[in-house]
């Protein structure tokens, strides 16, 4: 009586197993977060600071068994603490200098190794603005510039997964590229030493069959209830 | 038993052959990559002030090769660098304009020896020897002045190349391990670059290039 029932169970694991790697018309969610911090600490003057953060979160759809679409939105802030010569002395500064977000979609093609792992590539499109406002010593002067920039980007990037349960992914990104971007900044300089200001409209575009790898980011996926 | 002996013995030699097959002598193989930026900046003073700042910078590359013998190829490569830049500055009405125009062009005869991993991966050393001529021109409003240089330089790099169709392939270099030797004589200065390493860097930027290998139909 015991062997049957045990030869029932582990058929119906084996099915539940089969059932979880169905994976058409499944929805799920994806996030990764990362912090950079450094610090200088010179001899003779205040110690200085730079730091950032940054986030993305996806929400995607597989189509087919190996084919996943979906939005990505991301985000970033960074900080600073800086020492400015002020009359003859340093005065620190600190606070946010520079923030971004961008949105996107992207196109997900999986092999799945097993019912644990597995790997995908895709290309993506990407709209980002970005913020940044900076100390520099020109000639003698200081300038502070503002730089307001928005990118449309062609990227491809590859990653793998890890399966820790029916409904947590792990994933790691593995590389990417971005084979080619288009951008447009709009820059205002302030001198304050001579007190004149200037303004600047840039427009760039880079074409580059370049990637980078390994590029090993993080990042966990949940999958929604049906 | 002979029999087994022979057919297991045709078997591993109809093996070898296939993996070779992509490599053999006579077969004919192109490759070509681009890389390409530019800027267009445009910026105005409180003062009556205007300046104007363009660049494009254009890098293509195009080899070709012959198997001279399985596994092995002779080649040259063509890699000219081509870089404009314009500035346009206005103060009060007075117009200035500055030009730029460079040139590059480096041909490479070269060896290349293959090693097979599978039949969608190989592996290759890439040997050259690079011939250059540099030619800028600079113009200051209505001057134009010419200067003109010359290099040459051995170079050393390993690759891997992917299969994606019978004939179509995508390579690319891996600086992991390089040797590099180049002079370069330009507007009578010379100079001379020695750069070798086995780089401990994880970490790589890979440019990709766009492999052909026609073989010979016969």
């Amino acid at each position: 009586m015991k062997k049957p029932i045990l030869l029932i169970l582990l058929l119906q694991i084996c099915l539940a197993t089969t059932v979880m790697a169905q994976l058409e018309g499944r929805r799920f969610l994806s996030g990764g977060i990362g912090i950079d911090f450094s610090n200088t600490n010179p001899d003779l003057v205040e110690a200085t600071n730079d730091y950032s953060g940054n986030i993305n979160i996806g929400v995607g759809k597989f189509t087919t068994q190996n084919k996943a679409v979906g939005w990505n939105l991301s985000g970033y802030l960074g900080g600073q603490k800086t020492l400015r010569y002020v009359n003859g002395q340093y005065e620190p500064k600190s606070g946010i200098n520079q923030y971004g977000v961008g949105v996107g979609r992207f196109w997900q093609f999986y092999k799945h190794f097993n019912e644990k792992i597995g790997i995908y590539a895709g290309p993506d499109v990407n709209l980002s603005f970005n913020y940044k406002k900076e100390r520099l010593t020109d000639q003698e002067d200081v300038n502070e510039r503002k730089t307001y920039s928005t990118a449309l980007s062609l990227g491809v990037g590859a990653g793998i997964y890890y399966r820790l349960s029916e409904r947590w992914w792990l994933d790691a990104s593995l590389g990417f590229a971005t084979p080619f971007s288009v951008g447009y900044s709009k820059v205002d300089n302030d001198f304050i030493g001579s007190n004149t200001s200037s303004k600047a409209n840039q427009f760039s575009y880079n074409l580059s069959p370049s990637f980078t790898f390994p590029s090993v980011g993080l990042g966990l996926r949940y999958f929604l209830a049906d | 038993m002979r029999k087994l002996i022979l057919f297991s013995s045709l078997g591993i030699l109809c093996l070898v052959g296939e993996v070779q097959a992509q490599l053999a002598k006579g077969t004919r193989y192109w490759g070509a990559t681009i890389t390409s930026n530019g800027q267009i900046n445009d910026e105005d003073y409180e003062s009556p002030y205007k300046s104007t700042n363009n660049f494009v910078n254009i890098y293509p590359s195009l080899r070709t090769g012959w198997f001279f013998k399985d596994n092995t190829m002779f080649g040259l490569d063509l890699s000219p660098s081509i870089s404009f830049s314009r500035s346009k500055y206005n103060l009060s009405g007075d117009d200035s304009e500055y030009k730029y125009n460079g040139l590059t062009v480096n041909l490479t005869p070269y060896i290349r020896k293959y090693k097979s991993l599978s039949p969608k991966w190989l592996l290759y050393v890439h040997s050259g020897a690079t011939l250059s001529y540099v030619r800028t021109k600079n113009t200051n409003t209505n001057e134009s002045d010419f200067k003109n240089g010359y290099g040459a330089g051995l170079n050393i790099v390993p690759g891997v190349a992917y299969r994606l169709t019978p004939r179509f392939w995508l390579e690319s270099d891996v600086s992991v391990f390089n040797l590099n030797l180049s002079y370069v004589n330009f507007n009578n200065t010379n100079s001379v670059n020695f750069r070798t390493g086995l780089t401990s860097q994880i970490q790589q930027y890979f440019t990709l290039r766009a492999a052909w290998y026609i073989q010979k139909s016969n």
